[in-house]
C-alpha cells in the first residue's frame, strides 16, 4: 500500500482509540513509512521506469518487514514501555503492526523470510487493476474521515 | 522378571492410551467432515484480522462489543481451520500464512493491554520463528487465553 494510506489509517485508529490530535501527526508519518525504507534500495538497483512501482517484486521486502522485523520491534518496545510515554509508545506500535496488517491483507508477503522464502497471499485483490482502485479509494476515503474528524 | 511384567503393563496402558487419543482425534476429524462447508477460504483470515481491529477499537468503549468481535475472530478461526481439514489443504505456506495471521492481531489486541499481553506477544513471536527453524509448533494459543482473560476481568 501507498505511505498515504498508511498514514491515514494509523492516524485514524490511533485518534480514534486514544483520541490524539496533529501533536502526534510527525511521529505518526515516520513509524508509517519507516518500514518501507527498505524499498529506496530496490527502486534505485532495479529502476525499470514506471514498471518498477507498479509491479514491485518480493525482493523489495527486507526482512524487517515481516515477522523477524515485528519480533524486534516488539521487543524494543517491551524495553522501552520502561522508558517512554506509554501513549506515546501504544500510537508507535499501532503504526508498526497496523502497516504490517495492511501489507499482510493486500500483497504478496514472505512472513518467515529469512528463514523461508514461502510466499504468502491472502488472494484478495488479485489483479493489479482491482487493487490500484483499492489504493485509490482507501487513500481518498481515509483521508476524507481524518479531515472529517478534525472538523 | 517382575520389572519385565510392570514394564509390558506400563507398554500396554501405553498402547491403550495413544489407541483412545487416536479415537478421539479420529472422531473429531470425521464430525469435521460431515459439516457442510464450501471450499471457499480466502476471506476468512481477512475477516479473522478485521474483527481483532474491531475489538481493539471498542476496548475502552464497550466491552461486550469488543467481546463479539473476539468471538467473530475466533469463530472465523475455525471456520478457516474446518476448511483446511475438510478439503486436505494443508501445506507449508498455509501453515506460515495462519501463523502470521495469528501474530499480527495478537499485536493488534494486546497494545491496549500492554503488561503482560505485549510481553507475552514478543515472547510468542521468538517462538514462533524459534519453532520453525526446530519444525516444531512452539508457538502458544495466547489468542484463546485472553479472550477468557478479557471475560472474567472486564466483561463479567
Amino acid at each position: 500500500m501507498n505511505p498515504l494510506v498508511h498514514f491515514f489509517a494509523n492516524f485514524l485508529l490511533a485518534r480514534i482509540v486514544f483520541g490524539i490530535g496533529w501533536e502526534y501527526a510527525p511521529i505518526i508519518l515516520i513509524f508509517s513509512v519507516i518500514l518501507d525504507l527498505d524499498h529506496i534500495h530496490y527502486f534505485f538497483s532495479n529502476f525499470k521506469g514506471l514498471k518498477t512501482f507498479t509491479r514491485m517484486d518480493l525482493s523489495s521486502r527486507s526482512r524487517f518487514q515481516e515477522l523477524y522485523g515485528l519480533t524486534i520491534i516488539s521487543a524494543f518496545a517491551s524495553v522501552a514501555y520502561f522508558l517512554l510515554n506509554h501513549t506515546l509508545l501504544k500510537v508507535i506500535i499501532i503504526c508498526i503492526v497496523l502497516h504490517f496488517m495492511i501489507d499482510f491483507l493486500v500483497g504478496h508477503t514472505r512472513p518467515l523470510y529469512p528463514y523461508s522464502k514461502d510466499e504468502v497471499f491472502l488472494s484478495i485483490f488479485r489483479t493489479l487493476k482491482t487493487r490500484a482502485f483499492i489504493e485509490i479509494f482507501l487513500t481518498m476515503v481515509l483521508g476524507v474521515i481524518l479531515w472529517l474528524s478534525f472538523m | 522378571m517382575a520389572k519385565f511384567h510392570v514394564r509390558k503393563r506400563i507398554g500396554k496402558a501405553r498402547r491403550r492410551a495413544s489407541k483412545v487419543k487416536d479415537n478421539v482425534k479420529g472422531f473429531g476429524k470425521r464430525q469435521i467432515h460431515r459439516i457442510p462447508m464450501p471450499p471457499y477460504h480466502h476471506a476468512l483470515l481477512s475477516l479473522s484480522l478485521i474483527s481483532a481491529l474491531f475489538a481493539f477499537i471498542f476496548f475502552s468503549r464497550s466491552p461486550k462489543l469488543a467481546l463479539i468481535f473476539l468471538i467473530l475472530m475466533l469463530a472465523f478461526d475455525l471456520l478457516d481451520y474446518i476448511i483446511t481439514e475438510k478439503y486436505f489443504l494443508h501445506s507449508n505456506s498455509r501453515a506460515i500464512r495462519d501463523n502470521m495471521a495469528d501474530r499480527i492481531s495478537e499485536g493488534i489486541l494486546f497494545i491496549q493491554f500492554f503488561n503482560p499481553w505485549f510481553f507475552l506477544f514478543t515472547i510468542n513471536c521468538i517462538l514462533t520463528l524459534v519453532g520453525y527453524i526446530k519444525r516444531r509448533n512452539l508457538s502458544i494459543p495466547l489468542k484463546i487465553f485472553f479472550v477468557f482473560y478479557f471475560v472474567v476481568f472486564y466483561v463479567l
